[in-house]
């Protein structure tokens, strides 16, 4: 297994926050080719990253999780030398990074390009802080050339489509199963991200595939939790929709080094 | 207008340290400026606050035994002959009370269909009354052979499961035997209901099987089963003005108090009330 591993690190601190040294660390063990793409190159912060692997600087307009993967795209030169091309970005907080690798490492084997979570519908969306393409079908494809090759890359949404459209099979590491599905529907519809039909008696009806329609990192955060160890900075810095972590909030608070860990990561996103 | 004529109060007390928190305290001046007959039975208060209340209440300071079923039994022993009384009130320290003149505008006013009202009820175990708020509000049942013979009978439980069961549930068990009518005051309507399963499974309160297939089914009036001073503690505040005190302490079932800390955080004064009973 030939693996290149794209890190974007979009952050603004002037060290790199703990939680990325832990993951990259954790890469580094892997037999990987490392590209870092970050928004800058001075002292102390390139000199840590250059430890793992090349270290680039994208142009400013690339300043973002595509830009930045596009640009360790163009640093690897021969994609399609590749048998598996993962891009990660630091957007969320892996608090077990071995737990997550090993299962990163024997992703679904049916699938071309793969996410850690994604939502299924109304139309398929990759979630991109976590992507590999797997094997030369795809990571060899003119779709693949094409769409990394573009000067505005764009979407999850768009990118997906493109490579669906593109014949190329696409999925998620994180398949929830329906006591997962039904708590995170219930958790939408808890805090009024989702509605649901109430007769004047006798029970309600819940699809428990509705939850493949809504983002897993807010609604399903404690089953991806549970499987991967992965928390998205997002959900913990502003809980989109008003959605109820506090059960997390406890968990970090009484957990040796956790709340260290979140608050640093916190602090060095690009707001 | 709150209707409180003939009416006795015990408030059964308990602070880990002695202390009276301020919200008690403006409770009982709040109660007193209604009602004369007023017994505060606390298991260990100090000195001071002893002394803040004396003015409003007859206090009495008992050995810390028996929860707040036996701190019930000693203070309507203290109120003398219970015959004289429309309505008898049996509350404790478990709740902040924010607003009272909303709680006994509520509470005291609202008109009179069952023999014995609770603030809430709940269905975990078996249906009772939740025992930190209740009321014996007709004189049959506060004449009652049963209502003697209910706490008479009554011994000091070390053991609080044992006070729930036997004391909590057990009270509700007793008297709708004896056929007297119980209800609560707060009676959530289907959505209500709804809203705490949904924060029941959520919170992850209540285990899903991950196996099965097709649609799930919520059935609201399953949320009778969950505390609604915890579930939907919202409306407590809203129509009665005050929140469970173990529900800010350790929010056992994990439910989002945002919106909690947000009202509180908004006044002043239900802030100050909040942190100094905390």
């Amino acid at each position: 297994m030939k693996l290149a591993v794209v890190v974007a690190l979009c952050d603004r601190a002037d060290r790199v926050p703990l939680h990325v040294q832990r993951l990259l660390e954790q890469l580094y063990g892997l037999p990987a080719a490392m590209v870092l793409v970050c928004r800058q190159l001075d002292g102390e912060y390139a000199g840590y990253l250059r430890n793992f692997g090349r270290v680039i600087l994208p142009h400013p307009e690339y300043a973002t999780r595509f830009g930045a993967y596009q640009a360790g795209i163009a640093a690897l030169r021969d994609p399609a030398a590749y048998d598996r091309v993962l891009l990660l970005d630091n957007s969320f907080i892996a608090f077990n990074p071995s737990q997550l690798c090993a299962r990163a490492m024997s992703p679904p084997a049916d699938l071309d390009a793969v996410s850690l979570s994604m939502v299924h519908a109304p139309v398929p969306c990759l979630q991109s802080h976590w992507l590999s393409f797997e094997g030369s079908r795809i990571l060899g494809s003119s779709a693949f050339r094409s769409w990394w090759g573009a000067t505005q890359p764009g979407s999850d949404q768009a990118m997906t489509q493109h490579f669906v459209a593109g014949g190329f099979r696409v999925g998620a590491m994180f398949r929830p199963d329906r006591a997962a599905k039904i708590v995170a529907v219930c958790r939408a519809l808890a805090c009024g991200a989702a509605s649901l039909t109430i007769p004047d008696e006798g029970p309600c009806m819940l699809d428990p595939d509705t939850a493949l329609s809504i983002d897993p990192t807010i609604f399903a955060w404690d089953a991806l939790f549970a499987e991967f160890g992965v928390l998205s900075l997002e959900l913990i810095k502003s809980f989109p929709y008003g959605v109820n972590i506090t059960s997390l909030r406890k968990w970090i608070a009484n957990t040796p080094g956790a709340a260290a860990l979140v608050d640093e990561a916190l602090r060095s996103q690009v707001s | 207008m709150t209707r409180a004529g003939k009416l006795g109060v015990v408030i059964a007390h308990y602070d880990r340290a002695g202390r009276l928190a301020r919200y008690l305290a403006e409770f009982v001046v709040h109660l007193r400026s209604l009602v004369p007959d007023i017994v505060f039975v606390s298991t260990g208060l100090g000195a001071a606050g002893a002394a803040q209340l004396e003015p409003y209440a007859r206090v009495i300071v008992r050995e810390n035994v028996g929860y707040d079923f036996f701190s019930y039994r000693v203070g309507l022993e203290a109120l003398g002959d219970l015959a004289r009384f429309e309505r008898v009130w049996i509350l404790n320290s478990s709740f902040l009370i924010l607003d009272p003149a909303r709680l006994c505008e509520q509470f005291l006013g609202r008109q009179r269909s069952e023999d014995i009202l609770g603030l809430s009820k709940s269905t975990d175990l078996d249906w009772h009354l939740q025992s930190y708020c209740i009321m014996f509000q007709t004189p049959e049942v506060i004449r009652s052979a049963a209502f003697s013979e209910w706490w008479g009978r009554l011994e000091p439980i070390s053991e609080r499961l044992e006070v729930i069961r036997r004391y909590e549930i057990g009270m509700s068990r007793h008297f709708t035997r004896l056929g007297f009518r119980l209800g609560a005051a707060f009676e959530p309507d289907r959505r209500q209901y709804l809203m705490a399963v949904l924060r029941a499974i959520e919170t992850r309160y209540w285990k899903i099987p991950p196996a099965g297939s097709g649609p799930a089914w919520l059935n609201p009036a399953d949320g009778e089963r969950l505390n609604p001073t915890h579930f939907i503690w919202e409306h407590f505040l809203e129509h009665y003005g005050v929140v469970k005190l173990d529900l800010l302490r350790s929010n056992t079932f994990n439910v989002d108090l945002r919106a909690l800390h947000g009202m509180l955080s908004a006044d002043r004064r239900y802030l100050s009330l909040c942190e100094d009973a905390l």
